[in-house]
């Protein structure tokens, strides 16, 4: 079953020889680079070229079942970015992706704020209180919202038991479950994030504003407000990046009305076995997080700057 | 451990050494010759080239032209391991995993030496270092002088071929700093080792060595010892890096011999003594040692090398006093420590002449 | 003497108990479905149901006889085990590169190392589908491996970058400067020195690897199926009462491991982004 997988990458990286030239190249340059080579190379062959060969079989034909020639369409592409159902699924993705980042930075920034001041033990229990949601799987974490949100679940039992309502809320299987989800996925993230810009304010600062008449509100304002604006883009540039790519939350907490891109690229990919199609969403999504990804990068560039690190 | 072979042999030969950083020329074609047995001190501010020198001399850093020659071999891209050469660093870069034994056993253990053998030498280094009965302690529970020692005794116990020692003392306080300088001397005159001592410390390299090396900029300024350092600095940079001076420019007015005037910029002339007959420039300016300068509340009889300024402060120094005059434009600095310099009572824009004799005249390039 | 300064004493700082009180909901949030879950788990009846109508350990039991579900189990540990393998040496030799000095093109490794975490989980999974299929190794544990390690060695990545800001380098110059070669200072100065940072990312790189969900929905067989692609297969379709039990052993693995791994590297380090 486990075969020779480096031995069997080799076809496929023939067909990439101008890259793999390069690294070749420059690794013999600088002998203290050898030392990032089991990383480069494991980069190199089970992403980079594989994110390549995603982009060239979106631009095949497909025959069906999962069989597709050689070709150069854009159909996929346009049928993407064109056709309504789909303008409409990625409508939906967008929307909750940006619910998702906005509640989770106005929500997420005073507890950041709040756990970046704390000292001590206080300061340690928070951040092992955030620390426990990040490491513990995402399933484990959407079954416990099932318990929560389902028909005879907890909040439910709850409030029939209050006499608060008459008949169980519908609260799982809706865009709401999705967002609720999506914000458990992505909080912990945020808020590490988030601490640690705080962290790297200069507290030193604040007293210098107070010290020239600043009241409490002005120098937080002034001082701590501005200067975590550029973390604090960050943290929201990757919430929305991965509330937009997830996948387990909406398959599971969402109905079949809740269709995100991920679940689309998925069907097509498992079910439908249409790859060129689905290649192409799925490289629309990637092209999404990668522009994201660099906005952040010049973000924390500038971030860096104002606080010399 | 005593080293009495040849002793007209040259332990390290630097030749054209040179090491570009990006951009940066960190050093530049620098030569030199180092003695067997002989206490060299690379001195200089930051960023002047002495320790990416002293690591090249060591191996951590390769040349980017020019060689190194370790007892008449060169050395060039063979690796610090198999070099003969061992390095005290700046904060010291003991294993913090491993006691102070075995930190002073560890170049030997290298060398697969014999267990008795490393054991009775780790013994006698730490003696030689005063540090005997810390064997098993770790660096964590040391002092910085005791961290510093155990550093010495790892570099000294492999009995290396030359000695090299990173700025060793800057971590430690003053009078720590003070007393193992003491040690460091002693200890390699007892053991003859070639050494190569870094250090922005002037004190430090005047205290210690047998011959200094001024650095600057990535080149060498000058090569002497510390008296010739000191009293016959060759440029400007030297003679205000080394211990304080007052500079006056001028020209050369007239030539007598082994003696020049000079028209001073600020007015006044200067006659100054000459250490050889080389030719000297038009322009120069003379540097003259504020500890060099008497001082006169009334013109002196004899008018030569007398000049005229205004006392702006005087600060009590304890055994001297330190006054700071203005003559012309510049301020110049005097520590009288004989004569007129002596009495209290000075206040300030009274006038003062100040007496310099030729022979403390240093004529410097302008 | 002002005598609104003994009523400032008095009065409740409100910004701080709002900030004490936003900080107890999100917190309560995000730990909420752990609790529950955990809870549920010793339910007596349909799972469903909150509150639990009586303790029990049957569905741990069930757990523990149903076949599907163990090996589903090994399974998961039979691809984390290698990926923790992988993604320690590679990502602790990257990280030691990293911090040791800097260099021109370290942007750029941070950049290439940092990438595949970066991007949703999904498109990992959907080009190593795509590339088994082109080289053959569909369906396969090594390439479920490839794509766990991919996404764990960021991970260990940053992990060790942090444990390493307490080391100092300089020890690995002197011990070549004593006689010792590249591949002995390794093992002896440099692996004994920062062996808790190690042994955490090891740690971390095994849950990561356990748990992670997306990139194994698209690369398992069933053959090869994990624990997170079984409970989701189990809330989509039949739903299992033994759920519950399962993620709550998985909880307190992922607790057990954090626990350790705070008592060696210390809750600052974990919390480093």
């Amino acid at each position: 079953m486990t075969g020779d997988v480096k031995g069997a990458a080799v076809p496929a990286v023939n067909h990439h020889p101008a890259l793999i030239m390069r690294v070749k190249q420059i690794f013999a340059a600088h002998k203290f680079l050898w030392i990032f080579l089991p990383a480069v190379l494991m980069a190199l062959i089970f992403f980079f070229i594989p994110i390549f060969s995603l982009l060239r079989i979106s631009f095949y034909e497909n025959v069906g079942m999962g069989v597709y020639q050689p070709a150069m369409r854009l159909d996929g592409y346009i049928k993407f970015l064109t056709d309504p159902f789909y303008l409409r699924v990625i409508f939906f993705t967008l929307k909750i992706a940006v619910l998702v980042t906005s509640i989770s930075l106005v929500a997420g920034y005073p507890v950041a704020y709040y756990v970046a001041r704390a000292e001590g033990a206080k300061k340690i229990i928070c951040l092992l209180l955030i620390i426990v949601p990040l490491w513990t799987n995402l399933i484990v974490r959407i079954y416990g919202w099932f318990v929560i949100l389902g028909q005879k679940g907890m909040l439910n039992t709850l409030l029939l038991n209050i006499g608060f309502i008459d008949q169980p809320l519908s609260m799982i299987f809706q865009p709401l479950s999705v967002v609720i989800g999506l914000l458990d996925m992505v909080f912990p993230w945020v808020l590490l994030i988030m601490i640690s810009v705080m962290e790297g304010i200069d507290w030193s600062l604040i007293e210098a504003a107070r010290d020239l008449g600043a009241s409490r509100f002005q120098s937080f304002y002034e001082v701590t407000f501005k200067l975590s604006i550029p973390g604090v883009a960050v943290g929201g540039l990757f919430a929305f990046v991965w509330s937009m790519g997830e996948y387990a939350v909406p398959s599971l907490l969402g109905s079949s009305a809740q269709r995100t891109i991920s679940i689309e690229v998925a069907d097509q990919i498992l079910t439908v076995l249409n790859w060129p199609f689905g290649a192409s969403i799925a490289f629309t999504l990637f092209m999404i997080s990668v522009s994201v990804l660099f906005i952040s990068n010049r973000l924390t560039q500038k971030s860096a700057d104002y606080m010399l690190r | 451990m005593d080293k009495r072979a040849c002793t007209t042999m040259n332990d390290v030969e630097l030749i054209g050494l040179t090491k570009r950083f990006k951009d940066t020329l960190a050093v530049d074609d620098v030569n030199l010759e180092i003695r067997h047995g002989e206490f060299l001190f690379l001195l200089g501010p930051s960023g002047c080239g002495k320790t990416t020198t002293l690591r090249m001399i060591g191996g951590l850093e390769a040349p980017s032209a020019g060689t190194v020659k370790i007892k008449g071999r060169a050395v060039n891209g063979v690796p610090p391991e198999k070099r003969d050469t061992a390095t005290v660093f700046q904060r010291w870069a003991l294993f913090p995993h491993k006691t102070v034994a075995e930190n002073v056993a560890f170049g030997l253990k290298m060398k697969k030496k014999p267990r008795q053998d490393i054991a009775r030498q780790v013994r006698e280094c730490l003696e030689m270092v005063d540090l005997t009965g810390l064997e098993k302690r770790y660096p964590a529970q040391l002092s910085g002088g005791q961290k510093q020692r155990v550093a010495l005794a790892r570099a000294l116990v492999v009995e290396p071929a030359v000695l090299l020692l990173d700025e060793p003392l800057s971590a430690l306080d003053l009078k720590l700093r003070q007393q193992m300088r003491f040690e460091i001397k002693r200890i390699q005159k007892d053991i003859n080792v070639t050494t190569v001592f870094v250090t922005h410390d002037q004190t430090e390299a005047l205290a210690m060595a047998d011959r200094i090396v001024v650095m600057h900029k990535g080149r060498i300024e000058q090569i002497g010892s510390p008296h010739e350092i000191y009293f016959n600095p060759v440029s400007r940079f030297t003679s205000d890096f080394i211990g304080e001076t007052n500079f006056f420019p001028g020209r050369l007015a007239a030539r007598e011999g082994d003696a020049v005037v000079v028209a001073l910029a600020d007015g006044g002339r200067l006659r100054a003594q000459l250490t050889d007959n080389a030719p000297c420039p038009t322009d120069v300016v003379v540097g003259v040692r504020p500890e060099q300068i008497i001082l006169h509340r009334h013109a002196p009889a004899a008018g030569e090398n007398v000049l005229r300024g205004k006392v702006l402060d005087v600060t009590f120094m304890g055994s001297t006093q330190r006054f700071h005059v203005a003559f012309g434009d510049r301020m110049i600095v005097v520590e009288d420590v004989g004569g007129a310099g002596r009495e209290s009572g000075w206040h300030s824009a009274e006038d003062v002449y100040l007496e310099i004799q030729p022979h403390a005249c240093l004529v410097l390039p302008a | 003497m002002d005598p609104s300064s003994a009523e400032t004493r008095q009065r409740i700082d409100w910004p701080a108990v709002a900030l004490t009180v936003v900080t107890v909901c999100v917190l309560t949030f995000i730990l909420a479905p752990i609790a529950i879950t955990m809870l549920v788990s010793f339910n007596k009846g349909s799972y469903i149901v909150f509150p639990p109508e009586g303790l029990s350990l049957r569905w741990y039991k069930a757990f523990f006889d149903d076949y599907w579900w163990i090996m589903v189990f090994k399974n998961s540990l039979l691809i984390a085990l290698p990926t923790m393998a992988v993604s320690t040496t590679v990502g602790v030799l990257a990280a030691l590169g990293y911090m040791k000095r800097t260099f021109r093109g370290r942007n750029v490794i941070n950049l290439i190392i940092m990438m595949p975490f970066l991007v949703p989980g999904i498109i990992i999974g959907i080009c190593l589908l795509m590339f088994a299929h082109r080289i053959g190794l569909s369906n396969t544990y090594a390439i479920v491996i490839a794509g766990h390690s991919l996404w764990a060695t960021p991970t260990v990545f940053l992990l060790v970058q942090a444990v390493l800001s307490g080391y100092d380098f300089e020890i690995e110059d002197a011990a070549r400067d004593l006689g010792a070669g590249p591949i002995k200072t390794f093992f002896l100065i440099t692996l004994p020195c920062i062996r808790t940072g190690v042994l955490t990312a090891m740690i971390f790189s095994f849950i990561t690897s356990f748990g992670e969900f997306s990139i194994a929905l698209f690369l398992t067989a069933p053959a090869t199926m994990t624990l997170p692609v079984q409970i989701w297969n189990s809330l989509k379709y039949e739903v299992s009462p033994i759920v519950s039990a399962v993620s709550t052993i998985m909880i307190v693995i992922t607790l057990a491991a954090i626990a350790v791994g705070a008592k060696f590297a210390g809750v600052k380090t974990l919390s480093e982004r």
